[in-house]
């Protein structure tokens, strides 16, 4: 189960990174083929903008493993250890619903799209495809939620630091 | 409807929801009343960031992350010290102008009090200085970050309202030189009270010698702002090409990053991006909201109906800011605001360049005002103190951006003389 974990969070890191890495690499190939070669490419602009939005969007989930996403903590901090179990349970379902949501709404607009057979403006990307980042990355964010659920039933402390950066 | 979504949302966000969920799910809850087609929920949150400019978020994002490991605001604090060290309250001026520098570099508050702070507070405790004072200090310099150039707040105010980002970018310069330089003299003053001790002075072979060496981190700011400045490229571009120089000078010149450092760059940089596109999601899933409702509209109206003028509306808008900072962080104000407030501006005939200064020097503000400030958060986990202790220390400087907040508020010269020349 550990091991299991362990190459869960390193296929997120590493699908996320490589989306992210490449899409920074790809702007910067527009910007040496336009300026020094002279040679413009049209569609560099609209790719590098799917694959990097990609790669932040499947950073969701590891953002949330981080415990980067802002929270406000005056409530908490003044609370009992029970008090603040029960929050920890409150928000974390109330995540899971908005993951639930997302997804599933998230799915609708792909199958609407597959059916519609739209394509992106520069490049001709068929747009279900382009909009499969955002079934995909509610999934993700879904697991981790679930996973900090599963933690607290077990009484595990789901916590982590504040935020930094 | 609207107050019902606000309660919704603080109730939410008070009961420890994390900010981006909140205001997502409350504003769904709303559209589940109206009749709204569900499928532009998840579509919003890629629309919204499906622009190129945006790409400049991640783009700034890497390259500070980047320049922090790389070794450069280690090379640049130690050229800083040959330089100013021995004036007195020399470490205290060496902090501000390094993050003054940084903030040249980096786009974001926090990074710049994380880059900055994690060197320098130690060396001002050791030195002698007050830990409070040090604390203090390092959280309110740390703000320079987003008043700089470049900018995240920036790049996103630039983009709701439609504002080119260069120019945005331009006209904050002269506004954080200004407070870089009031923020010097404080601490000067602050340390010939307390008779803080001086540094050593450095030999001129040692300020060469250091200079030399951060030279090549130093003229990434030049490079950012001149290729920027000059039009020759995007915002975006620069934000790549910033990320570039500065793999090469980390790797070939400082010879402080290594393979094994890639990972943790890249998931940094990832879980910073991966917060702030969350809130423009969210943010903007509320824009929908108030855009269908007509709020902004309605607010303008009744603004025109009233017989305020144009220095009561700032004196209450600047009151709202202050409060709002105290709980939201900068992206999720702007984007919740700006929508409504543009037709006002456009009303009361404010520059809207302007304007985007002052909201930063509020968003500043909000980064160093408990209970929820970024810079704060940030400066505890590296001072390994108390919240409460460096809220006590930050509170003179809070008082000091205000009185700068005022200055830049009357004089719109200040911000817009540079960005009228580009």
């Amino acid at each position: 189960m550990k091991k299991l974990k362990k190459l869960w969070s390193f296929l997120e890191d590493v699908s996320a990174g490589t989306f992210f890495f490449t899409g920074i690499t790809l702007i910067f190939y527009g910007v040496m083929m336009r300026y020094i070669f002279n040679d413009p490419k049209a569609w560099v602009e609209e790719l590098s903008r799917y694959i990097i939005i990609w790669g932040v969007f499947l950073g969701f989930s590891i953002a949330l493993r981080y415990n980067h996403h802002i929270q406000v903590d005056i409530l908490y901090d003044k609370l009992s250890a029970t008090g603040r179990r029960i929050l920890d349970y409150f928000s974390t379902i109330i995540s899971i619903l908005f993951c639930g949501i997302y997804t599933y709404y998230g799915v609708t607009l792909v199958s609407n799209r597959y059916y519609s057979k739209m394509l992106s403006l520069d490049v001709g990307i068929p747009m279900w495809i382009v909009y499969l980042i955002l079934p995909i990355s509610g999934l993700l964010f879904l697991f981790r939620f679930i996973e900090r659920l599963i933690k607290l039933i077990r009484g595990k402390d789901a916590n982590y630091d504040n935020p930094i950066t | 409807m609207i107050i019902l979504l606000l309660s919704l949302f603080f109730l939410l966000m008070f009961l420890r929801v994390p900010i981006a969920i909140s205001l997502s799910l409350s504003t769904i809850m709303i559209l589940m009343l109206t009749d709204f087609n569900m499928d532009m929920i998840p579509q919003r949150f890629f629309t919204a960031l499906d622009s190129f400019p945006m790409m400049a978020i991640p783009g700034f994002v890497l390259a500070g992350v980047l320049l922090a490991r790389g070794g450069i605001s280690k090379y640049l604090i130690e050229a800083l010290r040959t330089w100013v060290g021995h004036i007195s309250g020399g470490l205290a001026v060496v902090t501000i102008l390094a993050c003054s520098i940084f903030a040249a570099i980096s786009g974001s508050s926090p990074a710049t009090a994380a880059a900055i702070g994690s060197i320098m507070i130690p060396a001002m405790v050791n030195a002698g200085y007050d830990k409070k004072y040090t604390m203090g200090l390092i959280a309110a310099a740390g703000t320079l970050g987003i008043l700089i150039p470049p900018s995240i707040p920036l790049i996103i105010y630039g983009i709701t309202a439609e504002e080119s980002i260069g120019k945005l970018f331009m006209a904050g310069i002269i506004p954080g030189v200004l407070l870089t330089g009031v923020l010097v003299v404080s601490a000067i003053f602050h340390a010939r009270k307390n008779g803080y001790g001086r540094g050593e002075k450095a030999t001129w072979h040692e300020r060469r010698k250091s200079s030399l060496k951060a030279i090549w981190g130093g003229f990434l700011p030049i490079l950012i702002l001149g290729t920027i400045y000059s039009g020759i490229v995007t915002p975006t571009e620069s934000a790549v090409i910033a990320v570039f120089y500065g793999i090469i000078v980390s790797v070939f010149i400082y010879r402080e990053l290594h393979w094994r450092d890639i990972r943790p760059i890249i998931i940094e940089s990832i879980n910073i991006s991966a917060m702030i596109f969350l809130i423009i999601g969210a943010a903007s899933l509320f824009g929908l909201y108030l855009t269908n409702a007509q709020i902004p509209q309605q607010i303008g109206a009744w603004i025109a109906e009233s017989d305020m003028n144009k220095w009561t509306f700032l004196i209450i808008i600047n009151i709202m800011f202050f409060v709002m900072g105290m709980f939201l962080e900068a992206v999720s104000i702007i984007l919740i605001t700006l929508p409504i407030l543009l037709p006002i501006l456009i009303f009361f005939d404010i520059n809207l360049i302007h304007f985007a200064i002052i909201m930063t020097i509020n968003m500043e503000l909000g980064m160093i005002t408990p209970p929820v400030g970024l810079n704060l958060f940030v400066v505890s986990g590296i001072a390994k103190e108390k919240l409460g202790s460096v809220v006590r220390g930050v509170i003179p400087f809070i008082f000091i951006m205000i009185i700068v907040l005022i200055v830049v508020m009357l004089f719109p010269q200040l911000s817009l003389w540079l960005s009228d020349r580009m």
